[in-house]
């Protein structure tokens, strides 16, 4: 039989190092304290409970970044509405400047901004679990909105009011094609993807004789799924705004009656025509059992393993029996996942994505201020157009990827032979930039912020056990460790060290290119 | 749409899609390590690797179109029975069928056997046929290595785990069979008995699942020769010669720590830093191909990704390394999931399909051109061209194809290895629509791959079911390849 225990080389991490890795971006500096008499259901909690974390400080950095594009027109705030939007796209065309490419880049500021400074760490991780799970991209400026307006508004939220929001939501209606499907020869795109990515899935996943056998539904119900959302579009309103279009001849289709099949031993009956249709097709698929345990099995793989079905298929089943009990509230379902013991059980089932590689060495280097993607600086050599290309080597450009499933959380996806020269390389322009460019092999400037990273003046040894300490998290194979040691130290593991050290820069990239750091 | 990705940011997102295959819930458990396998396999293979390519073997390139090609306006049944002419252009494509050969039509199908037909941009350069925005890699595409016994083309095939998702079809015919475990090319090697370093490459981003092994290959990924490889990035100091000192230092550290264990994360990195120098050296070589690829984007629709794939595989075969290049495989996209407006011949329009076949037919044709031109490969590589499925017989009402079922598979082959200028397969007609309202699948195309696999490259017949695709039971090809 295949290999589902995992048993990467170096020591297990704490539960508490567990939860900063999979639940955030990875520990900060001044996390580390914390960890000490940790209580997971306490941490969950107080991370469920977004409303009273007081992330203001995160928020006003938000705010107050530039947003002055290249052709010097102001790209709207990132909850904008589409009208702001539209009024923008029609300002940076006439300036000749490209508005869907600079909201995606202000859209970066932010994100990594929050991902590097939110206290809300399980929101920000949740709301990449979404954008992924609802992939949508900048092909229009609609993208924009809908992290605000879908993605941020139910992302600890009910499901149905998220997959309601998605199903409206102008990117997703251009993205999956629905605008312009209509209910005679519909373009069956969207409905597709709806039941077998975002709702359902292709296949049973209840556990049972139709597990992943059962198909949940037959290619005339997806047929049929498209004539009844035909009429769900953006076309004939000012700014893409969401209508329905009751005209009945366009979507002529759409008013006969319908059946689906659905999986179910039961027929469902759509009987009128409108827009009440499609809701009670979208209340159908939210309810469905199959949906329960595709959302918990998808959770469960953000969060425990890349192989929910055979690690951890009772964590599968508390996470759908919450969404099932709740009527799809998330933060019910998440919290039953993360609470099963198999989470603190899971060491080794998780690998870093490239987006969780670059927050988690920033927040581990303890910085604070994000590149601003805005601006052209290509003249710099460390600006944010080169971490831009950097992080595009890396293969998670955010709201770009191409198939709606959006990045697979399964490390096969990414983790290559590219990947670890991707990764070496972003960890020293990483170091380079926050902590001043080494001029030769012999020479590094002095830095405060690298010094009290480190704790120096400190001896080799003890300045590879600190940054162990951030980046890893856990105790490194003996040998390894004192090859660390020995280059830092260049030979005498006693040797003092500090941000003038000409070799305490390499070996702060090297400890977060190894694989070590590399598991989540 | 006026996105504009760079070329770097599309490669990502052509394996993204394959990498997107790699996901699904269904089968992702196929894709584990499995220790046993890994040893039985390290027992089998032989370290000395006699049949490597290109003495004992051919160099297998494997193209998947990521997507769903619309074959049946590639090639086109303009003839096939007065029937199916009355379907095709009247009733199933009333506004996208290509232009019969004898129409009248500025832009029409150029004639293979009196019964199919290339779409005109699958036969650029090839007297007749108009061609708009020429370009030097025009030199007959398809049709010309069609006429000369290079390719063979397979009507009406596809996979009997067909469903109507892309990710689920694409990821079983990686698998080579749904029920199966690993990527088909990785039990290839498997079966061959290839050393486990045996080099196999994705010249992309990523590693498509059909080449995920389950004892221990890693394949590499090679997405672009300029950036390739770890770099010491500083405003002012970045190609000093004390930086590549730095570098080397690293390295040295991460070998260590990278050598260690058996788990997935460990395994690649030590597969990227052996194969790095070897790598390195060949794609810092210059490199002049003996025929014109095709990578403007003038011309084509994926930021030239399919011509500088099928370039760096040409280099990297004809490099003389240790260890030579077994097989290759390239994810090609660009918009082939042509559910609307996706245009028939029309380049100032509509253009997308233009792209997208001159893409294909001008790239595979390079290729073929530039290996031919070096004596050591010339009769000793098959190309393999498939996608998951075709598309819907009749078009839609926004000008595109939906998801359909049966569709065109290509083998391209050198000097005679192949026997080509053939179209094979059982013809289903037009009057019967098959899975999804598609053309029926005749042709499992596991029996075209076996019949390469057997052929050319050192398989025995009784390893297609033992080890390479368990479930086909396969009893003989339809002879495209010509026993070496």
């Amino acid at each position: 039989m295949v290999e589902i225990q995992a048993s990467p080389p170096g020591t297990a991490p704490t539960t508490s190092r567990l939860t900063y890795s999979r639940l955030a971006f990875g520990p900060r500096p001044e996390d580390l304290p914390d960890m000490a008499g940790f209580d997971l259901a306490a941490f969950v909690d107080a991370q469920l409970d977004i409303e009273v974390i007081d992330d203001s400080a995160c928020e006003s950095y938000v705010a107050g970044l530039a947003r002055v594009d290249p052709q010097g027109v102001s790209v709207p705030r990132p909850d904008a509405s589409l009208a702001a939007i539209e009024a923008y796209r029609a300002a940076s065309e006439a300036a000749g400047g490209w508005p869907n490419g600079n909201l995606q880049r202000h859209l970066w500021t932010v994100t990594y901004a929050r991902g590097l400074r939110s206290k809300r760490q399980l929101f920000e991780v949740m709301v990449d679990f979404w954008t992924n799970h609802f992939e949508t991209n900048f092909q229009s400026p609609l993208k924009y909105w809908e992290d605000h307006h879908v993605i941020r508004a139910h992302a600890l939220g009910n499901f149905r009011d998220l997959v309601g929001a998605s199903a409206k939501s102008p990117s997703m209606l251009h993205f999956l094609s629905n605008t312009y499907s209509d209910g005679a020869n519909p373009n069956e795109n969207y409905a597709r993807e709806l039941m077998e990515l975002h709702t359902m899935g292709s296949y049973s996943r209840v556990p049972g004789a139709g597990f992943l056998q059962q198909p949940n539904y037959t290619e005339e119900d997806v047929h049929t799924a498209a004539q009844i959302l035909s009429g769900w579009t953006t076309i004939g309103t000012p700014n893409q705004e969401y209508r329905f279009n009751a005209g009945r001849n366009w979507p002529s289709h759409h008013w006969l009656e319908k059946r689906m099949w659905l999986g179910n031993d039961d027929y469902h009956y759509f009987p009128h025509g409108g827009a009440e249709q499609g809701e009670q097709l979208l209340d159908i698929l939210a309810e469905h059992p199959s949906t329960a345990y595709f959302i918990a099995f998808k959770l469960c793989r953000r969060f425990i393993s890349d192989f929910p079905d055979a690690f951890c298929p009772d964590a599968i089943e508390a996470g759908a029996q919450a969404f099932l009990t709740t009527h799809g509230d998330i933060r019910a379902t998440v919290r039953a996942i993360l609470l099963h013991p198999k989470f603190a059980a899971s060491w080794g089932q998780k690998v870093r994505r490239p987006l969780e590689f670059f927050l988690a060495t920033l927040r581990g280097m303890g910085v604070q201020e994000i590149p601003n993607f805005l601006p052209d600086d290509w003249d710099d050599a460390l600006g944010a157009r080169y971490f831009e290309s950097q992080i595009e080597m890396l293969g998670q450009k955010l709201f770009e990827f191409p198939a709606p499933t959006g990045l697979p959380d399964v490390r096969f996806a990414w983790w290559n032979t590219n990947q670890l020269f991707g990764r070496w390389t972003l960890a020293n322009a990483l170091v380079s930039r926050y902590f001043g460019d080494q001029t030769n092999a012999d020479a590094a400037p002095a830095n405060a912020a690298l010094d009290a990273l480190v704790g120096a003046p400190a001896t080799a040894s003890q300045v590879v056990d600190r940054l162990v300490d951030h980046f890893v998290g856990r105790t490194l194979d003996a040998a390894d460790r004192a090859a660390l040691v020995d280059y830092l130290g260049n030979g005498a593991a006693q040797a003092i060290v500090s941000s003038t050290s000409p070799r305490l820069r390499g070996t702060l990239a090297t400890i977060a290119a190894s694989p070590y750091a590399q598991w989540r | 749409m006026n996105i504009r990705p760079t070329r770097r940011a599309f490669l990502q997102g052509c394996s993204g899609f394959a990498a997107a295959a790699a996901m699904r819930g269904f089968g992702i458990t196929n894709l584990l390590f499995d220790p046993h396998l890994a040893a039985r396999a390290a027992s089998a293979a032989s370290p000395f690797a006699p049949d490597q390519p290109p003495n004992a073997r051919d160099l297998l390139v494997l193209i998947f179109v990521r997507g769903g090609l619309d074959g049946l306006n590639l090639v086109t049944p303009f003839n096939t029975s007065a029937a199916d002419r009355q379907r095709y252009f009247s009733t199933l494509r009333p506004t996208l069928s290509v232009p019969a050969p004898n129409s009248s039509a500025a832009r029409k199908s150029a004639d293979l056997d009196g019964r199919f037909a290339l779409h005109p941009d699958a036969a650029r350069g090839v007297t007749g046929v108009n061609v708009p925005n020429g370009h030097a890699s025009d030199t007959g595409g398809f049709y010309e290595l069609f006429r000369r016994g290079d390719l063979a083309i397979v009507e009406a095939c596809g996979s009997p785990d067909i469903t109507g998702s892309h990710f689920d079809t694409e990821l079983y015919v990686d698998l080579g069979g749904k029920q199966n475990q690993g990527g088909w090319l990785a039990r290839y090697l498997d079966a061959a008995g290839e050393p486990n370093d045996a080099l196999a490459v994705a010249p992309q981003w990523g590693i498509p699942p059909s080449l995920l092994s389950q004892t221990g290959r890693s394949a590499v990924a090679v997405p672009d020769p300029e950036t390739f490889g770890p770099q010491w990035k500083t405003r002012e100091w970045t190609a000093h010669e004390d930086a590549s000192a730095l570098v080397a230092a690293q390295r040295a550290l991460l070998e260590q720590m990278y050598a260690r264990g058996s788990e997935f994360v460990e395994q690649v990195g030590r597969s990227a830093l052996q194969n790095y120098d070897m790598l390195r050296a060949v794609l810092e070589t210059p490199y002049s191909p003996s025929a014109a690829y095709l990578t403007a984007d003038t011309h084509v629709a994926d930021y030239g990704h399919l011509g500088h794939s099928l370039q760096t595989v040409a280099q990297l075969a004809k490099a003389s390394v240790a260890n030579p290049l077994r097989v290759a495989t390239i994810d090609v996209g660009g918009g082939y999931d042509t559910h609307d407006n996706q245009g028939v011949v029309d380049w100032n329009g509509n253009s997308r399909y233009c792209r997208l076949v001159t893409n294909l037919a001008n790239n595979i044709k390079a290729f073929c051109d530039d290996m031919n031109a070096d004596p050591a490969w010339r009769g000793r590589f098959v190309v393999v061209m498939l996608s998951e499925f075709g598309r819907v017989l009749y078009q839609n009402d926004s000008g595109g194809t939906d998801h359909g079922a049966g569709n065109i598979l290509l083998v391209a082959g050198s000097a005679g290895n192949i026997r080509g200028g053939q179209i094979y397969g059982e013809w289903p007609g037009l009057q019967t629509l098959g899975f999804n309202d598609g053309l029926p699948i005749t042709t499992d195309y596991r029996r075209v791959l076996a019949d390469i696999l057997t052929a050319r490259m050192g398989i025995g017949a009784p390893q297609i079911n033992t080890a390479i695709f368990p479930g086909l039971n396969y009893t003989g090809g339809l002879g495209i390849g010509v026993a070496r």
